[in-house]
């Protein structure tokens, strides 16, 4: 029964990672390979149910603490926002649609992921810098106004350049983190500060949900989430980051959609990378690679962890997001903003020690001249596009 | 068409149960059952066995150690990737171990796939 017990343990796992800010699914793999006897296929359900999990449960710090996690933290933006309104929970319910729809797709199209996306891995690789060139070209383009243009092309500049050393120097964990942490967690924090934001009582309603977008939504976050799983240096952040950009407007709904599938598929789909070609897109897949050799027999036990990874995940989403979203009007958000500003900038210190302050320091100032400007705050994604280009370019 | 709450909830809970059903399942399945190796042929391949018998000529490349098991006049080979320190202490040549893994075919020849290696007592 070890074959049940440790995805329901993986689950449990996978609803603190996501629910504490700055704990990720990677840092618990790691602990894992510490403890676990080789080849051990129940820690490796153990793992895929947690990664699973997590992928759902961390959208409700992400949206309800606007504290980032560096799998989704485009989603703080729009998830704020949907907060100030009241609607905190629908924002994490569209999450939870995306992961459940997007979560299913992935598993009815692994056939065709087998058969066709491995003919066009060396295209798309070969596309990758000319779109992210394009896309940053469309961000300052996109800037209503000369001085808005101007602005938008030094914090792209100043975001690029940040990327680019800090993750050269400090590498795709700690570096990441710390950059997620300034441009998208530390950043709106003291804007909210400075604004002295209230958060309205949350509407807890039974929410309808159009199928058409939610089904169109996930979709894409499926496509996306397959490719990068192909691909080295792009995750699901710059996927849904470009999809918005080269599809164009997509309402906040259902970007919120995209972001909580794109997640979850591409999580997915990295584990039959890791089966297919044996190359390993994210931590997780590492991790197994490191545990097992994952051979044809594991494919339905991963199916069986990954299915009841979503069923787990959303439900747990729901209901405790439910229970977050119903008492978050009741918190004094200026002392919970403060709380969890000095919360980050401990685990900042910890992970990254005094160079890691200077990084958060560098990186929300320049999310905060994003803010204070009027452009989009988004435009700071060239923090994790540049040094993409940079990599596919071989320069 | 409109997705509620109750619709969502429902699927999730679809999920959750369709993956315990397939883990059940599969706990079931995954025990090894005990075989001889003589009883090794292709209507095994790809299930999960239990095999006994006496280490023979071994030998490592890639990251990976074969070894022959032998039983009396019959024989296959042993296939164990990535293998740890214990595992090469476990094989050495004319012990009797006990190999658990799944069988394999490899260039019209059957072997198996070791996930676990152990010496015991012979029987």
């Amino acid at each position: 029964m070890n074959e049940i017990f440790f995805p329901l343990m993986g689950c449990i796992a996978g609803v603190l990672t996501g629910l504490i800010p700055g704990i990720h699914v990677n840092t618990i793999a790691l602990l894992v390979l510490a403890i676990a006897p080789e080849n051990d296929f129940n820690f490796v359900l153990f793992l895929v149910s947690m990664a699973v999990v997590h992928s759902f449960v961390d959208f409700i710090p992400s949206i309800g603490l606007g504290a980032p996690s560096t799998d989704n933290f485009l989603s703080v933006l729009p998830g704020h926002r949907f907060l100030l309104k009241g609607k905190g929970f629908q924002a994490i319910k569209l999450s939870v649609i995306g992961g459940i729809f997007a979560g299913i797709f992935s598993l009815l199209l692994l056939p065709v992921y087998f058969l066709f996306l491995i003919e066009f891995i060396e295209l798309i690789s070969f596309l990758i810098p000319s779109i992210l060139l394009f896309v940053l070209f469309l961000m300052v383009v996109s800037e209503k106004g000369a001085k808005k243009k101007l602005f938008a092309l030094i914090v792209i500049i100043f975001s690029g350049a940040t990327g680019l050393i800090v993750l050269k120097n400090l590498g795709t964990g700690n570096g990441l983190f710390l950059l997620v942490t300034g441009f998208f967690g530390i950043s709106t924090l003291v804007y909210s500060l400075t604004q002295k934001q209230k958060i309205p009582k949350q509407k807890i309603e039974k929410g309808e949900f159009n199928g058409r977008e939610s089904i169109e939504g996930s979709f894409l976050s499926t496509l996306g989430g397959s490719i990068v799983s192909f691909l080295p240096s792009v995750g699901p952040n710059q996927a849904a980051f470009i999809l918005r950009k080269v599809i164009g407007r997509i309402d906040a709904s259902k970007y919120l959609i995209i972001l909580g599938g794109i997640n979850t598929s591409n999580l997915i789909f990295s584990l039959f990378v890791l089966y297919l070609i044996g190359k390993t897109r994210t931590g997780v897949a590492a991790a197994i690679n490191q545990l097992i050799l994952l051979q044809e027999f594991h494919l339905i036990p991963l199916i069986g962890a990954i299915l009841l990874g979503i069923g787990f995940g959303a439900i747990a989403t729901h209901l405790i997001g439910r229970i977050i979203m119903k008492r978050l009007h009741r918190i004094n958000y200026i002392y919970l903003n403060s709380v969890i500003l000095v919360f980050l900038l401990a685990l900042g210190f910890f992970f990254g020690g005094g160079i890691g302050m200077v990084v958060i320091f560098t990186s929300s100032s320049i999310g905060l001249i994003a803010v204070s400007s009027k452009i989009k705050r988004t435009n700071t994604m060239a923090f994790l596009m540049v040094p993409t280009i940079v990599i596919y370019l071989g320069i | 068409m409109e997705l509620n709450d109750f619709f969502i909830s429902r699927i999730a809970l679809i999920c959750a149960v369709l993956g315990l059903i397939i883990l059940f399942y599969f706990s079931i399945q995954s025990a090894y059952t005990e075989k001889g190796i003589e009883e090794i042929s292709n209507e095994l391949i790809g299930s999960r066995v239990s095999v006994k018998g006496f280490v023979g000529e071994s030998f490592f490349a890639k990251e990976t150690l074969f070894f022959k098991l032998s039983e009396g006049r019959n024989s296959i080979q042993v296939v164990k990737f990535n293998p740890s320190v214990e595992d090469f202490e476990e094989v050495k040549e004319n012990s009797f171990v006990e190999v658990k893994g799944s069988v394999q075919e490899y260039k019209k020849n059957l072997e198996i796939i070791a996930e676990e290696v152990k010496r015991v007592g012979y029987e």
